[in-house]
């Protein structure tokens, strides 16, 4: 069930409403109820995966109950290890096999010997790479002894498969979401009304600006010899707005469905546009999944702490993982380390860490300085962008050279004007809003009743008059 | 909780309410301004998909003004002939192109397919009566209750654009021939013989009844197609020509499907390019549409 969909219009009210008013009797009914109408959201997708979800629960939510009860080193390492086993095997079995076969048989192709591997015909289950990690961070923190232990079985198959957030995230902590199962939820009317400005705000970022640029950005990546370098240069711009629309909208639904029913989950995305440099770029864009890594992956491995070199080496290894992470294709990986290519400059200088606060804070426009740096931080960002839309490094490649071909110099075609003066609106409602968790919070203003509600009422005009074709979002393949 | 549900019915309530006034308000701004006359000269109009669309360039031939437009089901070439027809007295010839395969059941999805309701319905939406709008809701209620707002700002752009946003003489420059062939090679299955599309079969006649009411002679013209598509098509041609002999006995059924053309001539298997289209066109202002006129029996002759 798509966010953007009619079917979820039906079914968000319905639940909002059997939620608040026949079973908020008790904590149990909350979470029981919750239970089942996430499974109902998953299963209205595909329900033969309800049993991976199921059991990839009922794994993390046994090992971590056996984890209280022991304090043998072995037997714990042996417990997390076989979490990691079963979790990291679904994900590896269902998004990588195909990947890694195919690698194998061209290894062997390349040393002169060719085998036949067979390919699996089998369909990614949509979600798969967040709710593994989300499981995962429950038993890695139950291991860690940063966490205790859930005994309540309803509780947990609730937290991972949270219908708000189970099919693209974010990836939540389980210390921070967990907990808000425990406690019998209380309607809130602040919380709930922003809520619903958050889920207009994702709406109008997916369906008016990702579908908008969509519809150019697969014109133009599908026919790169009919367009010359500059729409190339305009579609891998768009396809910029187009992935943080599609990605940063449904974060923004996700949240604030959540708050509807009483669950704060974390933000996901921080106006990650206006970044002054590439290491402020992924303080600001996947938050959950960035920090992910950094908790399970950087700092294990030693992180900064270990000198430059070691330091460098780990920043390689998470940038190329979150590369694969996103899907078995040598793009993502090339991705993931061109990324780790731009920060490097920065962490030989140690200045990984100058940009913390938000760009022309306390100002109304940035300085020339703050702008050349958001401009450049943008472009290297776009340019990582073509490797991650092009379905092949050749087929990157090509897009590459045809950018710096004569035909760069002659004018963009068929540029979609409506489109670009969309992104222009939706860019200037960013940047004002941008110290803001979203960008519709505008509690702070204090306008008056008849401001807020034209407000929403132009924005769902926007939305219902000039959506692009319905697409489905890009983090459901991942 | 109360306060919220009682604001989310008020605001609901305001909202639709707004909709639908802007609505109606921009349906009649452009029933108002639309500017639906075509020039008294020109007293054939051609209707129909991207095959006529391509192939009758009306600057070459004079008395014709081509309105056809690709993806164009019959129930919008319905809507959109009535519309013209009555606003237009001195129209005197409807030229429907087609192709057998129009009636075939795949046909179905350009009358309720989702992609279709989006990018058609919003152009034919203030020249719709009530029955034109419940036949498509009862096609695909979601798609058209979702498209139909998107009407408001569109009525208003159309007010401005006119007549070319229902179609017009479309160019052909591009050379995909070779790739066509190929690619309907690969989906041979398409041509496999089915049922019918009940709702195209349905507005083919609703537009014969309205041309014999309207004492219009109906030309049914089956443009140049690359011989390719042809032997593909043929499938279909049997109950088409039945339609056609039963249902529409005054309709003049005319065939260049195998008009001779040189392969530089095909912009793809479908679609003649500018220089077929001047070709052509030349020989429709020469000859009439009607020079080759034949009936079903005569097709089976040849």
């Amino acid at each position: 069930m798509l966010f953007n969909s009619v079917e979820f219009s039906i079914f968000l009210p319905i639940v909002f409403l059997l939620y608040w008013f026949v079973f908020n009797k008790s904590l149990k009914q909350q979470n029981i109820f919750l239970l089942a109408v996430s499974y109902f959201f998953y299963g209205w997708w595909d329900w033969r995966f309800l049993s991976l979800i199921a059991f990839s629960s009922a794994l993390d939510f046994y090992i971590g109950v056996a984890l209280s009860k022991t304090e043998r080193k072995e037997k714990r390492k042996l417990l997390v290890l076989a979490s990691l086993a079963v979790n990291l095997g679904f994900l590896g079995f269902f998004k990588y096999y195909n990947f890694f076969a195919e690698g194998f048989s061209d290894a062997f192709t390349l040393l002169g010997k060719s085998i036949e591997v067979s390919r699996l015909n089998i369909i990614l289950p949509v979600g798969i790479s967040f709710y593994t990690f989300q499981t995962l961070s429950y038993t890695l923190d139950v291991y860690n002894k940063k966490l205790k232990p859930t005994k309540s079985i309803i509780s947990f198959f609730s937290f991972v498969s949270f219908f708000p957030q189970l099919v693209a995230g974010p990836i939540e902590r389980a210390s921070n979401l967990l907990p808000q199962f425990y406690k019998k939820r209380e309607f809130k009317y602040k919380p709930a009304v922003d809520g619903l400005r958050q889920i207009l705000w994702g709406l109008l970022k997916k369906i008016v600006i990702a579908d908008n640029c969509a519809e150019y950005v697969n014109e133009v990546f599908s026919n790169i010899n009919n367009y010359p370098g500059s729409t190339l240069v305009l579609a891998a711009i768009f396809f910029a707005f187009q992935i943080y629309g599609d990605f940063s909208g449904y974060s923004d639904i996700a949240i604030g469905t959540s708050r509807l029913f009483g669950f704060t989950l974390m933000q996901n995305f921080s106006f990650p546009y206006f970044s002054r440099d590439i290491a402020e770029f992924w303080r600001r864009w996947h938050i959950s999944l960035s920090s992910w890594f950094k908790d399970y992956l950087y700092i294990p491995l030693g992180g900064s702490k270990n000198g430059l070199a070691k330091s460098i080496r780990n920043t390689f290894i998470i940038f190329i993982v979150s590369g694969f992470w996103h899907g078995a294709n040598w793009t993502f990986i090339v991705w993931g380390a061109l990324n780790a290519i731009y920060i490097l400059p920065l962490l030989l200088m140690k200045k990984n860490r100058t940009n913390l606060d938000t760009a022309a804070n306390g100002k109304i426009i940035p300085t020339l300085k703050e702008f050349i740096q958001i401009t450049f931080t943008f472009s290297i960002t776009v340019f990582a962008w073509i490797f991650f839309r092009s379905e092949s490094i050749s087929k990157a490649f090509k897009y590459i050279n045809r950018i710096f071909s004569k035909s760069f110099f002659s004018p963009p075609k068929d540029t979609p004007y409506l489109t670009l003066s969309f992104i222009l609106f939706f860019l200037i409602c960013e940047w004002i809003q941008r110290t803001k968790s979203h960008t519709l919070q505008i509690d702070d203003y204090n306008f008056p009743r008849y401001i807020r509600w034209s407000i929403y009422w132009v924005i769902i005009f926007l939305i219902v008059s000039f959506g692009g074709f319905q697409q489905k979002f890009i983090y459901f393949d991942f | 909780m109360k306060q919220f549900l009682k604001n989310i019915i008020i605001y609901g309530t305001i909202l639709t309410t707004s909709f639908t006034g802007l609505l109606f308000l921009s349906n009649s701004i452009c029933r108002y301004f639309f500017k639906i006359k075509i020039p008294p000269q020109k007293n054939v109009l051609v209707v129909g998909t991207s095959h006529p669309e391509s192939a009758i360039n009306d600057n070459l031939i004079p008395r014709t003004k081509n309105m056809a437009q690709s993806g164009t089901c019959y129930f919008y070439t319905y809507i959109k002939s009535r519309e013209i027809i009555n606003h237009n007295p001195h129209i005197d010839t409807l030229v429907l192109g087609y192709s057998y395969g129009d009636i075939s059941f795949g046909r179905n999805l350009w009358f309720f397919g989702e992609k279709n309701i989006q990018s058609k319905m919003r152009n034919y939406f203030f020249m719709f009566d009530l029955d034109d709008y419940l036949a498509l809701l009862k096609g695909n209620p979601k798609a058209v209750i979702v498209n139909t707002p998107r009407a408001i700002i569109n009525n208003l752009k159309l007010s401005f654009t006119g007549l070319k946003s229902l179609g017009g003489y479309k160019k052909l420059k591009k050379d995909n021939l070779k790739k066509d062939i190929i690619d309907h090679e690969n989906h041979k299955d398409f041509y496999k013989k089915n049922e019918l599309s009940k709702i195209e079969v349905k507005y083919l006649l609703e537009t014969y009844k309205f041309c014999e009411k309207k004492n219009i002679t109906l030309i049914l013209l089956n443009v140049p197609i690359h011989p390719q598509l042809e032997k593909y098509q043929e499938v279909f041609r049997a109950d088409y020509c039945h339609i056609a002999e039963k249902d529409m006995p005054n309709a003049l059924l005319v065939n260049h499907s195998n008009f001779p053309l040189a392969d530089s001539c095909f912009s793809d298997l479908g679609h003649i390019n500018y220089k077929g289209a001047e070709i052509y066109t030349k020989y429709l202002n020469q000859n009439g549409y009607t020079s080759t006129l034949q009936t079903c029996n005569t097709l089976d002759e040849e």
